[in-house]
């Protein structure tokens, strides 16, 4: 086995393991995402036009039957706020609780999030904090599928 | 590459007329590109995700056209992918490599063809591509048969078929630097194919070894990719040596049903003709 050849092994082992070790990498600073969301009112107008394509989805809608929608939309704007390092405080359930009996599946965990994606793409937040926004809400997951 | 239009027209022609249907699934992109060998990944490399966009609940399909343009040498490949709930691809590819300017010292036509047809499995063992903790884990076996023999017998290659088993390990980092997504991706393979299979199994200086893949990648946005691939090769054959390939590759998804890859590729000596480099252009249709 040639010098660089070993070599080679070596980085691949490396990169496995630094992907085992990692976690999505969070923002140092919070405070910066929350005004690139635009603060308060960038915050309440993604969350608006998120909550609207979200609820009126056909392949979604089954999952809001029984959701008050204006209340979603506090939740989702505080919770949102909040991530980002903005002055809120959410105070809706948690995760696990507030998906009890939804089966949330793994398709439509990830079509919330691309609408989520589109959302922001409509209100022009740059591809750097939208995807800080996501990697806060990422870790969710598995507290949201399949309850 | 106009050799395989029609297909490919025939492909991309399915796959539109079917766009309507596909809304959800898997995040765009997460279905990575046909590579060379037929299974998801980027060109070069295979990676742990599975073709298309198919998740616990659903199947998906795809087919490819790849057409690599060296100073030498054409090498067109066509295949198609299944893919089973997010748990197991299936996967066929055909490669057809045009010797070009090879066949003069040959003394041979030079309309002669290399051809393999590669019939492939990939499992996804654990974790995922973006959620919970673990980067997604999948083993593959690709068993490639060569269907022109003739000229790597000559050149001392020992078998017409083989079989590659490759373990790959591939994660996007969702806010990676400059707050773009990240994907890395490392592939472990034990092979004894000469220049993929084209040039046969095994030879006079060895059989089979451990070879080492790597691919990143930076989405620049949720529809464009840029990125890097390396791939480490056997090193068989004493009539002429064989090098590590690497290609830089810029990616666009149009949707989840059409996706482009444009590389430039760096493939060193083949076949004693040197240091080939030339562009890579491969096109995925995806239905799920």
């Amino acid at each position: 086995m040639t010098k660089f050849r070993r070599d080679m092994q070596c980085l691949v082992i490396a990169t496995a393991f630094t992907m085992l070790t990692s976690c999505s990498s969070v923002p140092s600073n919070k405070v910066a995402l929350y005004q690139q969301l635009g603060g308060d009112s960038g915050i309440e107008n993604i969350v608006d036009e998120f909550v609207y394509i979200m609820a009126t989805h056909p392949k979604l809608a089954s999952l809001f039957e029984f959701t008050d929608i204006e209340t979603l939309r506090g939740h989702l704007e505080d919770q949102f706020c909040e991530l980002s390092g903005g002055p809120c405080t959410y105070s809706g359930r948690g995760m696990i609780e507030s998906h009890e009996g939804m089966n949330v599946s793994h398709g439509e965990f990830n079509l919330v999030v691309e609408l989520l994606q589109q959302a922001m793409r409509t209100h022009r937040v740059p591809v750097g904090p939208q995807n800080r926004l996501i990697a806060l809400l990422a870790p969710m997951h598995e507290d949201v599928v399949h309850r | 590459m106009m050799k395989r239009l029609p297909s490919l027209i025939a492909g991309l022609a399915l796959c539109c007329l079917t766009a309507a249907a596909s809304a959800d699934g898997r995040l765009l992109g997460t279905g990575g590109a046909t590579q060379l060998e037929g299974a998801a990944g980027g060109g070069l490399v295979p990676w742990a995700v599975l073709g298309g966009y198919a998740t616990e609940d659903d199947y998906s399909v795809t087919v490819a056209t790849t057409g690599v343009r060296s100073d030498d040498y054409d090498l067109n490949a066509f295949g198609a992918s299944f893919s089973v709930k997010n748990k197991i691809e299936f996967s066929f590819m055909r490669q057809e490599l045009d010797i070009g300017a090879l066949s003069a010292p040959l003394g041979i036509d030079p309309n002669t063809q290399l051809k393999q047809d590669i019939a492939a499995v990939k499992l996804r063992l654990y974790g995922d591509l973006i959620y919970g903790r673990w980067p997604q884990f999948a083993v593959g076996v690709q068993h490639k048969k060569n269907t022109t023999f003739g000229i790597p017998s000559v050149a001392g290659a020992r078998f017409d078929s083989g079989t590659d088993v490759y373990i790959s390990a591939t994660r996007l980092f969702i806010a990676g630097p400059f707050g773009r997504s990240l994907l890395v991706n490392g592939t472990l393979r034990s092979t004894s194919a000469n220049q993929l299979g084209l040039l046969g199994f095994g030879g006079d200086k060895g059989e089979r070894s451990l070879n080492a893949e790597f691919s990143t990648a930076v989405l620049l946005n949720h529809k464009a990719a840029i990125g890097f691939e390396y791939r480490q090769k056997p090193d068989n054959l004493s009539f002429a040596k064989e090098d590590d390939w690497f290609d830089l590759f810029g990616a666009y998804f149009f949707n989840k049903n059409v996706s482009a890859v444009l590389a430039w590729s760096h493939l060193g000596d083949i076949a004693t003709l040197k240091d080939q480099r030339g562009m890579y252009l491969s096109i995925q249709g995806s239905y799920w």
